[in-house]
């Protein structure tokens, strides 16, 4: 006689088995699993094959599911990787990430979301410094998937008369973001990306501006004042006002500033951080 | 010559929604996009797995909406889990149809499995109980999706690696009288009946005798790896001369049907996927090889341990699902 096990019993009890980390008998013991089914039941419901049991079936499923959230983690998260070594991060992820964050959206891509914040949770050793790399990876993939805008040019920008700059209000890209870091991650990551050994990381307040152009993400450090002055400009201030932030943050220095400013804004403009400008009651 | 095509013309049937036939596609796949995108390759058609376009911008974007100008589109998805006892997931299918709509899909399809419970996704195409209750189950749920798409849902015969004691029917049972119950339509998976007849012992010509060929609205074909204990459904190389085989066998039965050569690992150069997916039209033309049965009977392996696998392999075998 067949036995009858209800769809959603096995299916619970299936899951609990595969997400389990460890062996698969250890799997297939776990107290999660036994909940659903017992082993009996459970290895009474599962056929064996001509060449193996039904433990082995079902541990086809569990390999596939641990190297996947591994490999999609490493795409997200190579210099988390890199630092970690290989066998720690695939053992925090198997073992720690998706037990408390497992995926619950339609794409893998979303699997990624929550690594800062478990980084920031957890105990691991440099946890600060993961946590800040971390961050700037996960940047990197929103951006990768942002939605492209239309990016202001050069041309569009001298349309604007001198009496009206004061009041516009420059309209950032989607595919940006900027960050702030208590250590130097993105020498870290960029010594990563070329396949470099990285330095070992310092304890130093870094900023940065991510960003999509031409389809490709950079990352780029900012000092202090651009990042105070990116900041109010992405945030919609007003180019006055934004200004006056900045001024206000770093007295003293507007002599020095006020030559820079014209080098930083041809660059930002030039890397296509804005798509539009509107002016004031225009 | 003319007569005998004439002739299988006769077996030919026209599918039950009249979705056209476009030929002979490929899937669209990152590696080839620089490729697709400067020369304009004369494909026929592309599949686009669902999930890495529904919320996309960038770059992902900008392929597909120009791909979507110059070739016929069709979606197809991982993540519906239509065999999960979880409810459908409206959220996901507003995605979905949206999607469906800017690239003029004229249906969807996407996989007879489910891939997550309780709100999981374990991200695998994971193997149903063939029972009575989960026929009646997942049947509501396709006429839920199918109303909400209003287009027809295609679903494919997964490959898999285990089955249950309880199921009540065979796998070709459950999925004709799924269609017949849901009015859903099939996307034959002519590797994935090879795997699984390999991995649980069944004749794969019978499990396309026993669909109605009016109801097969596409094929699939892909390469596999053979371990021996089992075969891993992994689309790293080219389509084996038997599954070439089971492919012709089940279209001189439905005639023409949009045909798929899926290519997920190790992707070689565009031309090299394009050319494995043309060979299909010689399939199409030519008669049954009388050595076809004994070709395609599955073989018992040894019992033996598992060894573990390496990590390439799972990979490769899971990444065209993700």
């Amino acid at each position: 006689m067949k036995p009858t096990v209800p769809l959603n019993t096995i299916q619970r009890w299936m899951q609990s088995v595969i997400e389990h980390p460890g062996s698969n008998e250890e799997a297939w013991k776990s107290e999660e699993a036994q909940r659903s089914l017992p082993f009996e039941e459970a290895y009474a419901n599962v056929l064996p094959s001509t060449a193996l049991s039904p433990v082995e079936r079902i541990g086809i499923y569990r390999q596939m599911f641990f190297l996947r959230m591994t490999e999609s983690m490493a795409i997200d998260y190579p210099g988390v990787k890199s630092f970690l070594g290989e066998e720690q991060f695939d053992r925090v992820i198997v073992e720690e990430y998706i037990r408390k964050y497992p995926s619950q959206s339609y794409t893998l891509n979303h699997l990624g979301r929550h690594f800062p914040l478990f980084i920031q949770e957890s105990s691991l050793p440099n946890r600060d410094f993961l946590y800040d790399l971390a961050r700037l990876e996960l940047s990197i993939t929103n951006i990768l998937a942002a939605e492209e805008l239309p990016v202001l040019s050069a041309q569009q920008i001298a349309t604007v008369p001198q009496e009206q700059w004061e009041t516009i209000t420059l309209i950032p890209i989607a595919a940006l973001e900027l960050l702030e870091f208590n250590h130097t991650v993105c020498d870290y990551l960029s010594a990563v990306n070329d396949e470099m050994t990285p330095a070992a990381p310092q304890e130093e307040n870094t900023f940065a501006v991510v960003y999509r152009k031409n389809f490709r993400v950079f990352w780029e450090e900012l000092s202090a004042q651009q990042y105070v002055l990116l900041s109010a400009l992405v945030s919609e201030t007003p180019f006055g006002k934004a200004l006056e932030v900045l001024i206000n943050r770093f007295p003293g220095t507007e002599e020095t500033l006020q030559q820079e400013l014209f080098t930083w804004f041809n660059e930002w403009v030039g890397n296509g951080l804005f798509s539009r400008i509107e002016v004031a009651g225009g | 010559m003319r007569l005998s095509c004439s002739i299988g013309k006769l077996f030919m049937t026209a599918n039950k929604w009249n979705i056209p036939d476009f030929g002979f596609g490929v899937g669209l796949r990152s590696v080839h996009y620089n490729h697709i995108l400067e020369h304009h390759p004369t494909v026929d058609w592309f599949e686009v797995i669902s999930e890495t376009y529904l919320e996309a911008g960038g770059r992902v974007k900008y392929v597909l909406d120009n791909v979507a100008e110059q070739y016929p589109i069709v979606l197809h998805g991982v993540s519906l889990s239509i065999g999960s006892s979880d409810p459908v997931n409206f959220e996901y299918l507003k995605l979905l149809k949206a999607l469906a709509d800017r690239v003029k899909s004229p249906y969807i399809s996407d996989h007879l499995c489910w891939t997550g419970v309780n709100a999981h996704n374990v991200h695998d195409l994971l193997p149903i109980p063939y029972t009575e209750e989960s026929l009646k189950h997942i049947s509501a749920k396709v006429k839920q999706v199918m109303d909400f798409i209003e287009r027809p849902l295609v679903l494919e015969n997964v490959s898999t690696y285990a089955q249950f004691a309880s199921s009540t029917m065979t796998e070709w049972e459950f999925h004709a009288r799924l269609m017949e119950e849901s009015q859903c339509g099939m996307l034959m998976d002519v590797n994935n009946i090879y795997v699984s007849a390999y991995n649980h012992v069944f004749d794969a010509k019978e499990f396309i005798d026993r669909i109605d060929p009016s109801l097969i609205c596409q094929y699939h074909l892909a390469g596999h790896t053979n371990k021996g204990t089992h075969i891993l459904d992994t689309h790293n190389d080219h389509v084996i001369d038997a599954v070439w085989e089971l492919y012709r066998y089940a279209y001189q039965r439905t005639g023409g049907r949009n045909t798929l050569l899926e290519w997920d690992e190790d992707i070689p150069e565009f031309h090299v996927v394009h050319e494995e997916a043309l060979k299909a039209k010689r399939y199409r033309n030519e008669k049954t090889e009388p050595s076809f049965a004994s070709a395609v009977k599955p073989t018992v392996a040894p019992k033996m341990r598992v060894t573990p696998l390496e990590k390439n392999e799972l990979v490769n075998s899971m990444s065209h699902k993700l």
